[in-house]
């Protein structure tokens, strides 16, 4: 009897379910149900009556806020984006081993950072009596009475940039890394430079890996909470802020839920993407 | 007020003018500010941002399309004491080639022996130890890869999985700014050339491993190189289309009569095809020839065996004066003298030590098979049958002599165990002395 009709027989096939299901159970109660609870709570009232006024609250409150997390993490990502492919296209493409030594050892660092440590970082680097403005004001760049301070967006941005480039750049450098030697050498012996080569050749070559990077990292910096909370807790600031507000400050579990599907919607464009690319490559392959 | 460092990036080209040397079409680097002396030696710029400030290549001076027929303004190639070497192990020492202008030269050799790092060093993915690199009358050994128009064709073809077959093409025209109708105009000759009408818009992943090849070389010769480096371009082809294909790059070759290195460890791939082989042993020249000159008279026990004639005894001299016919030995062997007498180095390898004779298979045969040697112009060895092969067209046989094997080819299968006289024609012997 043929392995395929092995599989496809009762026995086998309550095998497999035997398997699956302690994933799936944790799947489905840490995960869907949660989920589900939230989104239904968020269409209630405390009553459980069902209303709109959650999302009407929202909006009335926080739409600033959505908008500012939406342009930080999307300027964030872009950034990141930015970050790795320059950090992957000097690996690949550099010519100073020394260089390419020291950056390969430096950009895996902040991978091991937590969040919250990395918000913390930011705090004392770009406050206005911190680390960043000493150094422009010791170097005769900035006069004392200018120094300003970075605790807004352009803090939270950094801080993200700086916690996400290092996963991004593994992934791109990793694909970039894997793509054949003989490519990039063609691409030279027909005369096209180091930057034609990389935004002709190798970036068209790993833009999955990169664009699977950029939504990972777009979807993780949606939801921290401790670093708009230390670098710009102040309105406007992130969702998630809000959302930790609703709950600690007013046990608004309603608005709160609201918000987080917002929140979600705005990452599900980011699984949109996500899935996509992976289904495109599935079909690929 | 802090000095401001860098505010205008070090330029290391500041000064440095491009031209086009007619002859060889390479862009060359004019320092205005150092002696002439100095003018054909760019200086090598390093780091990332170094690109920006590149003196940007110059398109084709008249921007004109080839006409079909057009024979390229090749160059011929020059390496004077060519030296390679990867940390401390040297690939390859001291090697001087003169490739005449039009002329496809084959760097034949086994693996490791450093034929694909002498044509990366010319194609300029490997810095020379010493030497130097010249392409007509330019000094390329310090040019960038990216500025030499030597087109490379790789072993794996190197193809741009994400171009379709004419992107492919234009890639180089697209980098020397062709304007899109010239580049459309060069890629549709490049199609019709190679025989791929039709298939400009696929992608390259939907093309079969000959028509990749083809791509390939399309690739290359689009640009108008002044040198062709092909790598291996047939090693991953089955033997029928690698059959079709030597002939079709030779004539394609020919006809644009455009200068040409051949780098292959497959000896009739480099018979065929090449005007002058060069057979590359552990980094050095073993022998540079015609084709019918390194297959027929090798110059070293190396390229005899390379060459196919990998039958090897080792013979011992005449004892004493006057006793010279028939009185070479096989060593260790208590069989017969053997006449080598016929050929015109055993007079001058009789005085000095043991010599070392190679010969092919094929030129040997058993005696009583077919029409026997005249005695005098073929040598006889008498041995033991202890193995036989069936190679299609005949039987190959090892014949055990002493402590010595051979293999011969056989129009009719013996048997093992049986005895059998095998004759070789002096003239098919290389005769070298074991010292070497």
């Amino acid at each position: 009897m043929s392995s395929a009709a092995e599989q496809s027989s009762p026995r086998a096939t309550w095998a497999g379910m035997a398997l699956v299901s302690p994933a799936l159970l944790v799947i489905v109660v840490f995960f869907l149900g949660p989920l589900l609870a939230s989104v239904v709570s968020s269409f209630q009232t405390k009553a459980g009556a069902w209303t709109l006024a959650n999302f009407d609250k929202s909006f009335e409150l926080y739409s600033g806020d959505v908008w500012y997390t939406a342009v930080i993490v999307l300027v964030s990502t872009l950034v990141v984006g930015l970050m790795s492919v320059a950090i992957g296209g000097y690996l690949t493409l550099g010519t100073n081993p020394r260089a390419q030594g020291v950056l390969r050892w430096l950009y895996r660092w902040p991978l091991f950072i937590p969040f919250i440590v990395a918000g913390q970082v930011m705090r004392t680097f770009l406050a206005k009596n911190g680390l960043l403005n000493q150094l422009l004001i010791g170097s005769g760049i900035l006069e004392p009475l200018a120094a300003q301070s970075y605790l807004d967006w352009r803090g939270i941005v950094l801080a993200f940039v700086w916690k996400q480039t290092p996963f991004v750049a593994l992934m791109v450098a990793g694909a970039m890394a894997a793509i054949e030697s003989d490519h990039i050498e063609a691409a030279r012996n027909l005369g096209a430079g180091r930057l034609r080569i990389l935004f002709e050749i190798i970036i068209p070559q790993i833009r999955r890996t990169l664009m699977v990077g950029l939504v990972l990292s777009y979807v993780t910096m949606l939801s921290v909470l401790s670093v708009p909370m230390m670098i710009n807790p102040n309105s406007p600031t992130m969702m998630t802020v809000d959302v930790a507000y609703r709950i600690n400050a007013h046990g608004d579990y309603g608005v709160a839920n609201a918000l987080c599907l917002i929140s979600l919607l705005l990452a599900s464009v980011g699984a949109w993407f996500y899935l996509r690319h992976g289904v495109a490559r599935k079909g690929v392959q | 007020m802090p000095r401001r460092r860098h505010a205008v990036p070090y330029d290391p080209w500041q000064g440095t003018k491009i031209i086009i040397d007619p002859a060889t079409r390479l862009h060359l680097p004019i320092h205005r500010n150092k002696p002439t002396g100095n003018r054909h030696k760019p200086q090598v710029r390093s780091g990332f941002l170094a690109v920006r400030f590149r003196p940007r290549m110059r398109s084709r001076p008249d921007g004109t399309v080839f006409p079909k027929e057009t024979v390229t303004q090749s160059s011929g190639l020059t390496l004077d004491k060519v030296a390679i070497r990867y940390g401390e192990t040297i690939v390859l020492r001291q090697i001087d080639l003169e490739v005449r202008q039009g002329e496809l030269i084959a760097l034949l050799g086994s693996s490791g022996c450093g034929k694909t790092s002498l044509l990366r060093a010319v194609a300029g993915f490997v810095p020379l130890a010493s030497g130097r690199i010249l392409v007509g009358d330019a000094d390329i050994t310090h040019l960038p890869a990216e500025r030499r128009q030597c087109a490379m064709m790789f072993q794996s073809y190197a193809l741009w999985p994400h171009m379709t077959v004419a992107q492919n093409i234009a890639y180089g025209l697209r980098v020397r700014k062709w304007t899109k109708d010239k580049i459309a105009a060069r890629v549709d000759e490049m199609l019709h050339l190679l025989q791929l009408e039709g298939y400009g818009e696929r992608s390259v992943e939907q093309l079969s491993g000959g028509q990749r090849q083809r791509v390939a070389m399309g690739r290359a010769l689009a640009i108008d190189p002044a040198l062709l480096l092909l790598d291996e371009p047939m090693s991953n082809l089955d033997y029928r289309i690698r059959l079709e294909l030597r002939h079709e790059i030779r004539a394609l070759q020919q006809r644009l009569g455009i200068t040409t290195l051949y780098v292959t460890h497959d000896r009739e791939e480099a018979l065929t095809l090449a005007d002058r082989i060069v057979v590359l042993n552990a980094g050095e020249v073993a022998q540079i020839g015609a084709p019918e000159e390194v297959f027929h008279r090798p110059a070293s026990p190396f390229v005899a065996m390379f060459m196919g004639a990998d039958n090897t005894l080792e013979l011992t001299p005449p004892t004493g004066a006057g006793a010279f016919d028939r009185s070479w030995r096989l060593r260790g062997g208590d069989g017969p003298g053997l006449d080598l007498s016929a050929h015109p180095r055993a007079a001058a390898l009789a005085g000095g030590g043991n010599i070392r004779l190679h010969f092919r298979s094929e030129a040997a045969h058993v005696a009583g098979t077919r029409n026997d040697i005249p005695a005098g112009e073929a040598i006889q060895l008498p041995g033991a049958v202890e193995q036989i092969a069936y190679l299609g067209e005949h039987w190959r046989c090892r014949v055990r002599m002493g402590a010595a094997n051979i293999w011969v080819d056989t129009t009719t299968p013996l048997t093992v165990g049986t005895t059998a006289i095998v004759q070789v024609p002096v003239s098919a012997l290389h005769l070298f002395p074991v010292s070497t």
